[in-house]
């Protein structure tokens, strides 16, 4: 009996030694083969057809994957990718595209011509039908000219054609793939391998990139739902990568193991404001307003000083039309705003209520701080929680609201997408801006195909907005990314995409 | 023995809720710190001596805002627990005493409302009318209605057949003279009770409401609002959720208390001996 014991006792012993020393060398294995494990927030969608993806985080890890004619950088300069340069006629309505030479798709074969035309195509359904994006409708024909080039022809001029091209939605597919759905083939530095619902996607290097080609060789998406837990996973190495943590995750990070990388939500953020509202109609409130708000003070509290300050409808990350002289049009000055104030008939001040979606606590606590400033200038602030449904279809769709605190995004890389919205007449119009000069440098900018006169007009519009306080512009809020110090090399894009191509391994002595 | 047993736990619950009365109270008169006052220097600072329960991520003082916050749960707990009593206490005297084709279309209409929690009964008023303060007491007052009206009903049915009910009839006693002069004080001690726990419901459930959004709206403090604002901060900063949770527990245990060892107390255990 004892002897059966002391056996029982000998073999747990010789079982716990061992699993130790061999999850020792599975750690060490590991970090000597390249791979890396990202932490995402959702699962990815059913369907792999970069034609048809919706979730943001479905295409924000599927960037790695497909590549369209066009790419955008990390600056948000638009470099050629599948075709290595393009012709734009006269007229803005035919361009012609050069494909890349040895552009090869991760079943080994080359891209050709008749391979783009098909993607064409197919995402922007020239049989009829209605294609994902609004945009593709603008394509009337694609057609595969004498010299091997692809060439697609418009209705109608699009200065943007070019960045929509750039998107995912337009990625270039074999054309003899007879199942996009389930099987993900593309151009781009990753391939994807598999997927396991509710668990992990499995992407791999493709050493026949035609570009710069990837650093890391295996890239597992970790699937991580329950928003409480990704400190803990990150602190226990689980996962060595996870954008867009909340500033409360980072106070719980383990820092000797982390570097958190800053970026930028790329959103505009603001106190918006219902121009067609007593007493918002007033230019002198909705200025006063802009002086009394601090917006530093506001960083301080909402992201522990981290952000951007902005002053007018447009991120920084967005550098050729972005006016930074614009954020300090209104310095926090409490004694003008009063005077403004007193100037419109307010000095009295007076009492409005600020909507805001519970379910954005950065929002919630942004509106709480300017309610407790705007104190100074006796304006009363209420704040009336609603939930994003409510918020979307009173506040956004019917325009049914005073203020509200929320951040405004743009669904492409265009400046149109920032801007169009305060055109006096555009359906999402949801402050209710009508500016009648603002409309005609809108349109200006629009008609325009040259660039730099492009710019010009847009700056002319932000300046609009800025100038007419059409609402108390606040920031670009801050994105947050930790990476395990492992690696590096991680850079933020101004769109909503983890490029995890540019991340290697630093090389570190000791361990 | 039992009976002094019952009342220990009446006393000691009566102690603690007359404490978190006097310091909620005394926020009225005064608070260290200005509860909605924000200072960057002391955002989520630690107990103190300057600020004795620490400072949230606003850097508001956290004692100010407990006796702020305090004050506000008890005040909906209060008036929401006032209207549903006085309601239901009506409505279902009327029913318990008159029966009828009345009772049992009204009684069909509680046992339906009776079917959904109070909660999401509340939830729907709120939804319908919105969120604030002032709607949020009436959203949990008609929450509480149809538990008091069955109960009151149940009691002014079996009191209606009674010789001293009978006998103000004969003596020609108006039907509501019967019904709140002769009938109600009897029925007072299980009235009493359902107040307590209905308290208690009450409490609970703003702290719920304000945690999910749609009760207090900020900056205003109430429990659970502080509660929900904390969450984030529960491993870096936990004394934002520890002096709310504790001046709940004890609330909570007090009504709790006190609902046990008194009013009811004895008259179901009278009863169970019968």
């Amino acid at each position: 009996m004892k002897k059966r014991r002391l056996l029982a006792s000998l073999l747990l012993m010789i079982l716990l030694a061992s699993t130790v020393a061999l999850s020792g060398c599975s750690g060490d294995k590991e970090n000597s083969s390249s791979s890396i494990t990202i932490g995402i927030p959702q699962d990815i969608e059913d369907s792999l057809d970069p034609h048809d993806m919706l979730a943001a985080g479905t295409k924000e890890i599927f960037f790695n994957v497909y590549e369209g004619l066009y790419k955008a950088d990390s600056d948000g300069n638009l470099v050629p990718a599948v075709a290595s340069d393009v012709e734009i006629a006269e007229d803005g309505l035919t361009y012609t595209f050069t494909v890349r030479e040895g552009v090869k798709f991760h079943n080994g074969n080359l891209v050709t011509a008749e391979d783009v035309k098909y993607s064409v195509e197919k995402f922007a359904d020239i049989e009829g039908g209605a294609p994902s994006v609004a945009a593709f409708s603008n394509i009337e024909s694609v057609e595969v000219t004498e010299d091997g080039k692809v060439a697609i022809k418009l209705a109608q001029p699009d200065s943007d054609f070019l960045t929509m091209l750039s998107t995912i939605e337009a990625a270039v597919i074999p054309a003899d793939n007879a199942d996009p759905d389930s099987n993900a083939i593309g151009t781009g530095p990753y391939k994807y391998v598999s997927r396991s619902p509710l668990e992990n996607v499995k992407m791999e290097r493709f050493d026949e990139y035609w570009g710069e080609a990837a650093h890391i060789e295996k890239v597992t998406f970790k699937i991580c739902s329950n928003a409480d837990t990704i400190a803990m996973e990150l602190n226990g190495g689980s996962i060595d990568m996870f954008s867009r943590l909340t500033t409360a995750q980072m106070a719980e990070l383990d820092m000797e193991k982390y570097n958190v990388l800053e970026g930028n939500m790329n959103l505009v953020q603001a106190l918006y404001l219902n121009n067609d509202f007593e007493p918002f109609s007033d230019i002198r409130v909705r200025q006063a307003l802009c002086y009394a708000v601090n917006r530093q003070e506001v960083l301080d509290f909402v992201s522990d000083g981290n952000g951007t300050i902005i002053g007018t409808s447009m991120i920084p990350a967005f550098g050729k039309y972005y006016d930074e002289s614009l954020a300090e049009l209104y310095p926090y000055d409490v004694n003008k705003a009063k005077e403004l104030l007193a100037e419109a008939g307010y000095e009295d001040g007076f009492t409005f209520t600020i909507t805001v979606p519970s379910n954005y606590q950065q929002h919630v606590d942004t509106a709480q701080v300017i309610a407790e400033q705007l104190k100074d200038i006796n304006v009363t602030a209420e704040i009336q929680l609603v939930d994003w449904n409510t918020w979307l279809s009173e506040t956004y769709t019917n325009r049914n609201y005073e203020a509200t605190v929320i951040g405004v995004d743009a669904p492409q890389l265009t400046a149109t997408a920032f801007l169009d919205r305060f055109v006096s007449t555009a359906g999402d119009n949801f402050v209710n801006y009508a500016n009648a000069d603002y409309d005609v440098a809108f349109a200006n900018a629009m008609a325009t195909t040259d660039e730099a006169q492009k710019v010009v007009y847009f700056k002319e519009c932000e300046t609009y907005l800025a100038e007419d306080a059409a609402n108390v512009y606040i920031q670009d809020l801050p994105e947050f990314t930790a990476l395990n110090k492992k690696y590096a090399g991680y850079e933020f894009y101004p769109m909503y995409v983890m490029d995890v191509s540019k991340i290697y391994i630093v090389e570190t002595s000791g361990e | 023995m039992k009976k002094t047993n019952t009342n220990k736990n009446f006393i000691i619950g009566l102690c603690m809720v007359s404490a978190v009365i006097v310091f909620a109270l005394a926020g009225l008169v005064f608070t260290p710190f200005d509860p909605e006052e924000m200072d960057t220097a002391s955002k989520l600072a630690a107990p103190s001596l300057k600020h004795l329960f620490g400072c949230d991520n606003f850097g508001r003082d956290i004692l100010s805002r407990v006796q702020q916050g305090t004050r506000m749960t008890m005040l909906i707990g209060l008036s929401s627990t006032a209207i549903g009593a006085v309601i239901g206490t009506v409505l279902g005297a009327v029913m318990g005493y008159f029966g009828g084709l009345l009772d049992e279309f009204l009684m069909r209409i509680i046992d339906v409302l009776f079917a959904i929690p109070s909660i999401l009964l509340a939830l729907i008023f709120i939804s319908l009318f919105g969120t604030g303060t002032f709607n949020v007491i009436l959203a949990l007052g008609f929450a509480i209605v149809p538990s008091f009206a069955k109960m009151v009903r149940t009691e002014f049915m079996k009191q209606r057949e009674m010789d001293y009910v009978q006998a103000a009839r004969l003596m020609g006693a108006g039907k509501a003279r019967i019904l709140f002069v002769h009938i109600l004080p009897n029925v007072l001690p299980t009235l009493l009770n359902c107040i307590l726990i209905s308290l208690n419901n009450a409490v609970l459930a703003e702290a719920g409401m304000s945690f999910l959004g749609i009760g207090v709206q900020p900056p205003q403090a109430s429990l659970g609002r502080m509660l929900s604002e904390a969450q984030g901060y529960l491993q870096t900063a936990p004394f934002c959720t520890i002096f709310p949770g504790i001046v709940m527990i004890i609330m909570l245990l007090g009504f709790g208390l006190m609902s046990e060892g008194g009013g009811m107390g004895h008259a179901f255990r009278r009863k169970s001996k019968d």
